[in-house]
């Protein structure tokens, strides 16, 4: 279901997700988005494209003592 | 244990608030998610924290996701990316730059000669509409994806004007939206 203006939200949503959107812009789209069916269908798609990029990332392993700390954060309600 | 036990599986564990299931989702998937963080924070110390609170974020809001809208992976990165970005803005603010970025080592979204075929129908269908953009355009875009860096930032970093570097990542984004739908609908 298309509305108008539908390529400029496209960008507008292109935007958020890339994260040149910024500021109360940023926020506002984010609000739209949790709203709005129509506004979250569109950074979702954006968010699939997208995630292809990070496949072509060289993998980096975390250190050894970050899985202790989440779970301690999670332990403590932090 | 399920053998074939998918990311999504072991999200909805995790929403039941199982942490076995969250040690494995974490296995899986933190050495894919933690380059994402250091290419936008450029100090790995600090790529950790935010990634450690994206987990946090996902072991809250497992009940969240939903498989019927799309991949677990997707799901994730978008939550690493919002907290790393977040990070950086606030860093940024405090008045300690972000680090200089170190762009030769950018990724850009290319086929390797070795990762072709280990690559999705999605990444391929990516990189293929990624080359088919101006030089220009598209290096603006795999910076502001890979750094994080914002319009005025990229224009400082590419020594262009700002709005120059908005119509790239505008013209850039539309032509990719084109190419992309086109790939999809054959």
């Amino acid at each position: 279901m298309k509305r108008r203006n539908d390529d400029i939200w496209q960008m507008v949503a292109a935007e958020y997700v890339l994260g040149t959107l910024a500021g109360p812009a940023r926020r506002r789209f984010e609000r739209l988005r949790e709203a709005d069916a129509y506004y979250c269908t569109m950074a979702d798609a954006w968010e699939r494209r997208f995630g292809a990029l990070v496949e072509s990332l060289p993998p980096e392993e975390p250190s050894p003592d970050l899985w202790d700390r989440l779970s301690a954060a999670i332990d403590t309600g932090s | 244990m399920t053998v074939h036990e998918t990311l999504e599986d072991m999200i909805a564990a995790v929403a039941d608030g199982d942490r076995a299931a969250f040690r494995r989702l974490y296995e899986a998937t933190a050495r894919r998610l933690l380059p994402v963080s250091i290419g936008i924070l450029g100090r790995r110390d600090v790529a950790e924290e935010a990634l450690q609170d994206a987990y946090l974020n996902v072991w809250r809001n497992a009940a969240g996701f939903d498989p019927g809208k799309g991949r677990a992976l997707t799901w994730m990165i978008a939550i690493v990316r919002n907290r790393a970005l977040t990070l950086r803005q606030r860093i940024a603010r405090e008045g300690n730059p972000a680090p200089e970025d170190s762009l030769d080592r950018l990724a850009d979204g290319a086929p390797g000669p070795l990762d072709e075929a280990l690559r999705s129908g999605a990444a391929r269908a990516l990189a293929g509409c990624m080359a088919g953009l101006d030089e220009a355009q598209r290096r603006a875009i795999l910076m502001a994806f890979y750094r994080g860096l914002s319009h005025a930032e990229l224009a400082r970093a590419l020594d262009v004007p700002l709005g120059t570097v908005k119509s790239w990542i505008r013209r850039g984004l539309a032509r990719l939206k084109d190419c992309l739908d086109h790939e999809t609908a054959e």
